[in-house]
């Protein structure tokens, strides 16, 4: 598996208790293609939210069909993110080794 | 007429929030979601007054940073707007890299990105108005004869089949002002890029120049376009050319002969077309017979010179430079007393020229009260430098007619040999009235006689008593021996 894809597993992780504490450490690649990859998820991450406030402020219709689609990219990409990033912290179980 | 706007985004959310923003009808947008539609609709309508890019495109083909410099190219005087979600300085530094104007994060609020795109759209209109064909705008700077001259002869310069023209003059002379003219009559698409060929380092030089690709040496980390790639197409400007170092010299030659380059480290050569505009307050000729300029170098930038008088031959000129700089300075406007200026036209101003004039009116404002300076402000050592002047004897030629005087005793015998001693003294106060204080070297090019035998004949003129030691020094830089009785003949 290419290093560019080390962000989207969740070993990635490595989660272990220490004592009353969880000990979570986060191994990342310094491999150019995976650091261009992790700044494109944080860039979806950006466009992501933003989108989610434009729809908020203006109060626009998520199922409308010009937006559907689009809005479906962004919450995919959230999903993205909340699995790699977010999941292993909060389900540490479902991430050991 | 609405100003058109184009925007790339393969957002559909974000362009429709663009649309938001821009609504209200002042200006005319089109949207865009792959590249492809936005080159169609270039082709098809006016010139855009601002395109908004996005950096990143889902969609197959260009990226918005190959397109921005595509459309810098296509579109010098459109502004392009560079967007993303990241904001961080390698993505901003990168567009700017390539020709955005400016860069907007998609997160800011409403209100801020409107104010961003109102200001380019502002920004497209006052660069539409600068590429206005004018007739001979007229510069600021020009002032004098001389300038005026150079201003009327300059655009038969650039019409003409020359590839490259040198500017000579001393220092202060206005070589850099030349240059401006150059750069304001030319074309506003061609490039006109300046270079001090003093400031780079020797190992570094052909580095700017030509530019090197990734990799050529430690620290090349990535391709650079040199500055004559960037003056392709227009000119450039090589001022103080006589401090390139033997091997620059070369490698500009290869470039001026060949109209190629080749960046260090590439192995193929590049084709380009670049007209070269060179200066220096050195005389290139002495320093190709002194052996530190190449001869073929020399001869292929001096295809048309402009000399720039000294300002002591040009005095009647100080009558508008000054007015023109007692005007422009901070404080100002000054105003100059007609006695103050007609005690600055005494002065030689050999050291810095113009550059000195207006260094010397600039120290007078500190005595400028109520605005005028009147003679006493005038810095000590001008009024010194006259007095000297005042007493160094009198030529005895006949300027403008070529005729020396040389007088001798009817009751005494003609001798050659004396006459020819006055003979040279009267050559040596001609060259002093023309060029000034000279060094030993430069009077012996002047009169063509080696600089050995100028130097006895300069003594033999003292101990003969046809002038005094100091006298002669004042006019060249001599050193004299002893005499032989141990006298110095110049005290």
């Amino acid at each position: 598996m290419s290093k560019s894809l080390d962000m989207t597993r969740t070993d990635a992780w490595s989660i272990s208790t220490d004592g009353e504490f969880l000990q979570a450490t986060l191994k990342l690649s310094l491999d150019a293609e995976a650091v261009a990859a992790r700044r494109q998820l944080y860039h979806d991450y950006l466009a992501a939210t933003r989108t989610l406030r434009y729809l908020a402020q203006k109060a626009l219709d998520p199922n409308d069909e010009n937006l559907k689609a689009a809005l479906q990219k962004h919450m995919q990409n959230l999903d993205r993110i909340k699995t790699w990033l977010v999941d292993p912290l909060l389900h540490p179980d479902q991430t050991h080794d | 007429m609405k100003q058109r706007i184009l925007h790339l985004d393969d957002d559909p959310i974000f362009r429709q929030q663009v649309r938001d923003i821009l609504s209200g009808g002042a200006y005319e947008l089109a949207s865009f979601h792959d590249p492809k539609g936005l080159w169609q609709s270039l082709e098809q309508g006016q010139e855009p007054a601002v395109v908004i890019l996005d950096i990143f495109l889902d969609t197959p083909g260009e990226d918005g940073r190959n397109l921005a410099k595509q459309l810098r190219v296509r579109l010098p005087r459109s502004m392009i707007i560079m967007c993303s979600d990241l904001q961080d300085h390698r993505t901003v530094h990168a567009c700017m890299a390539r020709g955005a104007d400016d860069f907007l994060f998609k997160g800011q609020d409403e209100s801020h990105l409107r104010e961003r795109i109102d200001a380019a759209s502002h920004e497209y209109l006052r660069r539409c108005e600068r590429a206005l064909p004018q007739v001979q705008p007229e510069l600021p700077h020009i002032a004098g004869q001389t300038a005026r001259d150079l201003a009327e002869r300059i655009p038969r310069l650039i019409q003409s089949a020359l590839s490259a023209i040198h500017i000579k003059g001393e220092t202060g002379t206005g070589k850099e002002v030349v240059a401006d003219i150059f750069a304001a009559r030319l074309d506003k698409k061609q490039p006109f890029i300046r270079v001090h060929c003093g400031t780079f380092p020797a190992g570094l030089i052909e580095s700017e120049l030509f530019g090197h690709v990734k990799g050529a040496f430690t620290g090349a980390q990535q391709n650079k376009v040199g500055l004559f790639e960037q003056a392709n197409g227009g000119w450039i400007f090589l001022d103080e050319v006589a401090t390139l170092s033997p091997t620059a010299q070369i490698a500009l030659l290869r470039v001026l002969e060949n109209q190629e380059l080749r960046p260090v480290g590439a192995t193929v050569s590049k084709k380009i077309v670049v007209r070269v505009l060179s200066a220096t307050n050195e005389d290139l000729a002495q320093l190709v017979e002194a052996g530190t300029f190449r001869r073929d170098l020399w001869q292929r930038l001096c295809e048309a010179i402009i000399e720039l008088p000294p300002l002591a031959e040009r005095k009647a000129e100080i009558d508008e430079l000054a007015p023109l700089f007692c005007g422009t300075m901070r404080g100002g406007p000054y105003e100059l007393s007609a006695a103050a200026l007609q005690v600055l036209k005494q002065y030689d101003w050999r050291h810095g020229n113009i550059r000195e004039l207006r260094n010397c009116l600039r120290a007078m404002t500190e005595h400028a009260y109520g605005g005028v300076m009147s003679p006493s402000a005038i810095p000590a050592y001008i009024w010194t430098r006259i007095d000297d002047d005042a007493k160094l004897p009198r030529a005895e030629t006949q300027s403008g007619k070529g005729q020396i005087l040389i007088e001798w005793d009817p009751a005494a015998p003609i001798q050659f040999e004396v006459l020819s001693m006055r003979l040279l003294l009267g050559l040596i106060r001609s060259c002093f009235a023309a060029s000034g204080h000279m060094t030993l070297r430069q009077l012996s090019k002047q009169l063509d006689i080696p600089r050995s035998t100028l130097s006895t004949r300069l003594h033999s003129l003292v101990r003969q008593g046809l002038i005094e030691g100091h006298d002669l020094k004042a006019m060249v830089n001599i050193q004299f021996e002893p005499t032989r009785s141990g006298a110095n003949p110049d005290v």
